[in-house]
Parts: C-alpha cells; structure tokens; sequence
C-alpha cells in the first residue's frame, strides 16, 4: 500500500525535483517504478492529500509511459483507493493521463 | 355515549388531527429545506468555478519568478479540492449525475491545471485563458444542468 499523504507529501505539485518536495518525478523514481520493476503489485490510496494538480498526476503516471512502461502493465500492478469526497475523480484523471500519455506515444512512434 | 366519552373522542380526535398537520408539516419543511440547501450548493459552485477561473487566468498570464505565483498556486489547488468534495456531496445520491459532473469537473481541473502548472521556470501562457473560460461555463451549465435533473423532494421522513 502506498499512502500518498503518509509516504510521499500531503501536498503534491509539481513536475521535476526542482519544483520543490512533493514533484511528479520523485514519486514516480521513488515510489511507482520500485513497484513495477519488482513484479509485485501495489495499492495507491490517495486520501488525505490537499488535491492533485494534472502537471503532477501526468508526470507520476504518463511519465511511466514514456519510460517504456504499457497502460496495461501499469494498470495491473496498481490499483487506487479513494474515499475522501471528491477524490474518486483523481482516479478517472490518472486513466486518463495513462491513456493520453500511451497515444501521444503511439501517434510519435 | 354519555357526555364525558364524546368530549374525550373528541379531544382525542383533536389531537390526533393536530399532531398529524403538525407531523405532515415537519416533513414538508424538512423537504424544503434540503431543496434550499441544493440550491444554496449550486449558487456556492457557481461562484468557486468563476473564482477558481480568474485566478488560473491570472496565473497562466504571469511569467514563473513572479512572486504571487506560489500564493495563486495554492489557491486554485484548495478551490478545485474545495468545489469536488461539494459537487460529490451534491450529486451523492445520483450516480449517472455525479459522473456527468466529474467528467466536466476533470476537463476544468486539466485546463487549469495541466502542462506546466507548478513547474518552476515556465514562461507565461496567456493563451490557455479560453480553453479555461470555456470549460469553465461548461462546468456551471452542467451544474446547473445535473441540478435540474435530480428528483425533487417533496418529504422527508428522516
């Protein structure tokens, strides 16, 4: 389980670690491919965060995208958990990126 | 029937009577007020959405040293979480609404939010300001929208 306020930053932004504690990239390196790398899978609660700006969710996850990772190898490994009010839409954005991230790839390649 | 069982009949249909309008009363109004209270979270939506739209409009215009940046940052963040957690509230009860919502809710949040937002270095890009108006007047119609289709109460019991 990967409690994104508890083990990362109760206050996500950013892209790059020069944006500051809480960056897209760090969470990416430091949480999401250790996990994919390992085979195992993960769960990613995104409570208790003050939100999530789309720079930080598509650096997270469409980033893993343009490391080589697939939508559906991402999507197997990670499942969400999202019970505070309002947040449950963060999860549909992070398909999104996913999904954005895989055919912008695609329509390059 | 003697003269004392008709009066307490009576009395007691009295009562009966009384706490029955009073009960159907209660309800009623308890009814209404939740319709009010809708329409109070609509109005309160409404004004978070053009808030949280100048602001990004601001941000968007101004190059990344400018210091106000991190304070407007901070003030779109606390709306966008602030006006999902009242748009789900509102719409708990009616899931196709609730999503209807949410699609638009996440088109607004990535016109505001996406690229580089939060990115130290950027430079300004003034000219997100009209994908960010128009998603904008798109969220408040479907609010207002979604609003009109949820069944109306005309009672509540608890």
């Amino acid at each position: 389980m990967i409690k994104i306020a508890k083990d990362f930053s109760e206050f996500p932004g950013g892209r790059y670690p020069k944006d500051g504690d809480g960056n897209g990239t760090d969470f990416r390196e430091n949480h999401l491919v250790p996990v994919l790398n390992s085979g195992e899978k993960a769960v990613i609660d995104l409570d208790g965060a003050q939100g999530y700006p789309s720079s930080f969710l598509e650096e997270a996850f469409g980033g893993l995208v343009r490391m080589g990772f697939t939508a559906e190898n991402i999507f197997d490994t990670f499942s969400f958990v999202a019970n505070d009010p309002g947040f449950k839409r963060f999860i549909d954005l992070i398909r999104q990126h996913i999904e954005r991230a895989t055919s912008q790839l695609e329509t390059a390649n | 029937m003697d003269f004392w069982q008709t009066v307490f009949a009576a009395g007691l249909g009295a009562f009966i009577a009384t706490m029955g309008k009073s009960w159907l009363t209660h309800i009623v109004g308890v009814a209404k007020l939740d319709e009010s209270l809708r329409d109070y979270d609509v109005g309160l939506a409404k004004k978070i959405i053009f808030e949280t739209r100048d602001l990004a409009v601001e941000y968007w215009q101004l190059e990344a040293d400018d210091e106000k940046l991190p304070v407007i940052d901070a003030a779109v963040d606390g709306r966008l979480t602030f006006l999902g957690q009242l748009l789900e509230r509102l719409f708990a009860a009616e899931t196709l609404l609730l999503r209807r919502i949410n699609l638009q809710l996440n088109k607004f949040h990535d016109a505001v939010t996406d690229g580089n937002f939060g990115v130290s270095g950027r430079t300004a890009e003034p000219n997100r300001a009209k994908r960010i108006e128009i998603e904008s007047f798109k969220l408040a119609h479907e609010t207002v929208v979604c609003r009109r289709k949820m069944p109306r109460k005309f009672f509540r019991i608890f």
